[in-house]
């Protein structure tokens, strides 16, 4: 899978829990979950359920830890493709 | 140092279903879960025990800057049904819930009482970036009031690490301040 369609998988599952349009239209590696999308950080659970099953992979707590922003979620998914 | 957490249940209801399956098991520990499945009222202590997790780690954030997310690392001891403990790692703060129908607001303290000023209301406004905006007005005008400063010389800005800081006159206002909202509530706690 190239960046982008990994990027772009990223933002169709974030999309039903941001809370900050224009932040999420200029949506990049370097958004924060919480800062920038605003994402209720109940919601940041759903997000990581929902990687969970768009990848077909599991991430343990110490993984979902750091799991805060775009760039970190592209680097814990490909991690997890790649040990499948 | 003092964090706090509103919680409009309506609101949660709509947003998270934590019946879905995995979900309680990545917020709450056994004990929590166990808490949540033997309560009369489980939607309310799934959100009680969020939100003073909430409100505790802004006071953790506050005193370390160190932001993670793992909820299940900040361990809940309920000591009534407004009081708890919660430990994140070798830290622990008390913590109070004022608990109606429609929301519950937690505070979040390192100290053994906290008698700062606090309070809940009802938002006009829905967007996240207008709500944000709308429970600082609310705060500046009721300091303003209880202390009689002008509200021109009152100002609330956030560092780096989204902490919120009270300015008076370009001054940076020693205490500690936290701000909240969720669905139609708004919330600040300053101690």
């Amino acid at each position: 899978m190239t960046k982008e369609e990994l990027i772009s998988k990223l933002k169709a599952i974030v999309e039903p829990y941001v809370q900050d349009e224009t932040a999420f239209k200029s949506l990049s590696e370097d958004t924060d979950f919480i800062s920038d999308l605003k994402i209720n950080s109940a919601n940041l659970v759903d997000v990581i359920l929902d990687v969970e099953d768009e990848f077909d992979i599991r991430i343990e707590n110490d993984d979902m830890e750091k799991m805060t922003n775009v760039k970190a979620a592209m680097g814990i998914v490909k991690e997890k493709l790649a040990e499948k | 140092m003092i964090g706090n957490d509103i919680v409009d249940l309506a609101q949660a209801a709509l947003d998270s279903n934590w019946r879905r399956e995995r979900y309680l098991d990545r917020l709450f520990t056994a004990e929590e879960q166990a808490l949540i499945l033997n309560a009369s009222n489980p939607h309310q202590t799934v959100w009680k025990l969020w939100s003073i997790k909430e409100a505790s780690y802004k006071v953790y954030v506050q005193e370390t800057g160190h932001r993670f997310f793992n909820p299940k690392k900040l361990r809940c001891e309920v000591m009534s049904p407004t009081e708890g403990l919660v430990t994140i790692f070798d830290r622990v703060y008390n913590t109070t819930s004022e608990i109606t129908e429609h929301f519950i607001h937690s505070i979040a303290f390192a100290e053994a009482e906290n008698d700062g000023l606090k309070a809940s209301f009802k938002l006009k406004v829905k967007d996240a970036v207008s709500q944000s905006m709308a429970v600082r007005m609310e705060l500046i005008r009721t300091i303003s009031e209880t202390q009689s400063i002008p509200k021109n010389h009152l100002q609330v800005q956030t560092n780096a690490t989204g902490i919120p800081q009270l300015y008076i006159e370009g001054k940076p206002y020693a205490q500690s301040l936290s701000l909240s909202h969720h669905g139609a509530y708004g919330a600040f706690a300053m101690s």
